[in-house]
């Protein structure tokens, strides 16, 4: 068997392509442990930390990486669509499922589908639903706006203050100022898709989204159950 | 015949002046094109905007990125001088920003001195050569026709 050992020296070169010899232009992601690389290929980060009075520098001395490679899966979404959408009431979702369950393919194909009859923007603080680089979205979102390298809490100001969208989609909430701002955009009346690492919801969370969607990761995507 | 040869040698020796001004302006010209290249990195990086590679292709000039291809040996510097700048374009912009700032900064301190001297040079050598080419070439022709 013809197996590929990839040995420190591969990794650096790897590194050293995805910064493209740039740190100062991504060291805001290293810092959060992964770079995006074209084509919203996320490479996750393995290495040292390196702290200044307390608070993280940057990562030196990357060991290992864990490279995930997007794509669309057209269809996956049609399930849901009637049970998000009825009487034309377009209902806050939110897809729970642990890592590599397929969270983010499903959320990108709801957001493209959705788009092809309302106002829908992404808020794509890490750049994997859409693949933005230089204004190109190389993943299929059919014709949602994208916000892209937007914190979560920034990017709902500015999409209910300068977009008007019918449905905001963002991938992964995590933290009370992400959740306060998914709050505040289901109090001002604009639907919300969204995801969550967990295989349960807290009460709080519960509360604010009417539609809870639990997906497998064997096989990943397969939705296990839906709550209403 | 004689004086035509003679015509043809004042003439190289004009060419020569040209050849030796050109050398001085190149290498005069390289300098402010590596400055103009690190000074655009910086802005990069203040503002964090683009990849430097993708500034180099853009920004560098020819001359410059045969320094980073290591195909250095025509151009007007020294091996000493090759080998430096090419370290430093080699390792711009792998740092974070505040400690990428203050390495540009540095950098251009010591390649505007480079620059300063092949100013300098150029004024003085590089037109005084171009001069010199023509008065030995008319000096030549007239001594010996």
């Amino acid at each position: 068997m013809n197996l590929l050992t990839v040995d420190q020296c591969d990794v650096d070169i790897i590194y050293e392509n995805a910064i493209r010899g740039s740190l100062y232009a991504v060291n805001d992601d290293v810092k959060r442990g992964f770079i995006t690389f074209d084509g919203g290929i996320r490479i996750g980060l393995c290495g040292e930390g390196v702290y200044e009075c307390g608070e993280m520098q940057t990562m030196k001395n990357i060991n290992s990486l864990v490279i995930r490679v997007p794509h669309n899966v057209y269809g996956i979404a049609d399930e849901l669509k009637s049970v998000i959408k009825k009487d034309g009431v377009i209902k806050n979702t939110i897809l729970v499922a642990k890592p590599f369950s397929g969270k983010t393919t499903l959320l990108r194909e709801l957001a493209r589908v959705f788009s092809a009859n309302n106002k829908v923007v992404i808020i794509d603080e890490k750049n994997e639903l859409s693949a933005t680089t230089k204004g190109v979205s190389y993943l299929d979102v059919g014709e949602s706006n994208v916000l892209v390298g937007i914190n979560k809490t920034d990017g709902v100001e500015f999409a209910i203050r300068n977009l008007s969208p019918e449905v905001l989609v963002t991938d992964e909430i995590y933290g009370e100022r992400a959740e306060d701002g998914i709050k505040r955009c289901i109090e001002g009346g604009v639907s919300v898709f969204t995801s969550i690492h967990s295989s349960s919801l807290s009460d709080r969370i519960k509360n604010l989204f009417s539609v809870r969607v639990y997906l497998s990761d064997d096989p990943p995507g397969r939705i296990l159950r839906i709550e209403e | 015949m004689r004086v035509f040869l003679l015509a043809v040698v004042a003439l190289c020796c004009g060419v020569i002046g040209f050849k030796v001004r050109d050398y001085y302006k190149r290498r005069k010209k390289l300098f402010s094109d590596l400055i103009k290249f690190l000074k655009k990195v910086k802005e990069e990086v203040c503002l964090k905007k683009n990849y430097v590679r993708e500034v180099f292709d853009v920004e560098g000039s020819e001359d410059v990125k045969k320094i980073v291809a290591n195909e250095g040996a025509d151009l007007p510097l020294s091996k000493e001088e090759i080998r430096e700048i090419r370290e430093i374009l080699l390792n711009v912009g792998k740092s974070v920003v505040d400690y990428e700032e203050e390495k540009i900064e540095d950098s251009l301190l010591k390649i505007k001195r480079y620059e300063d001297d092949a100013s300098k040079k150029y004024d003085q050598k590089g037109v005084l050569s171009v001069k010199m080419g023509f008065l030995v070439g008319i000096a030549i022709f007239i001594l010996l026709v």
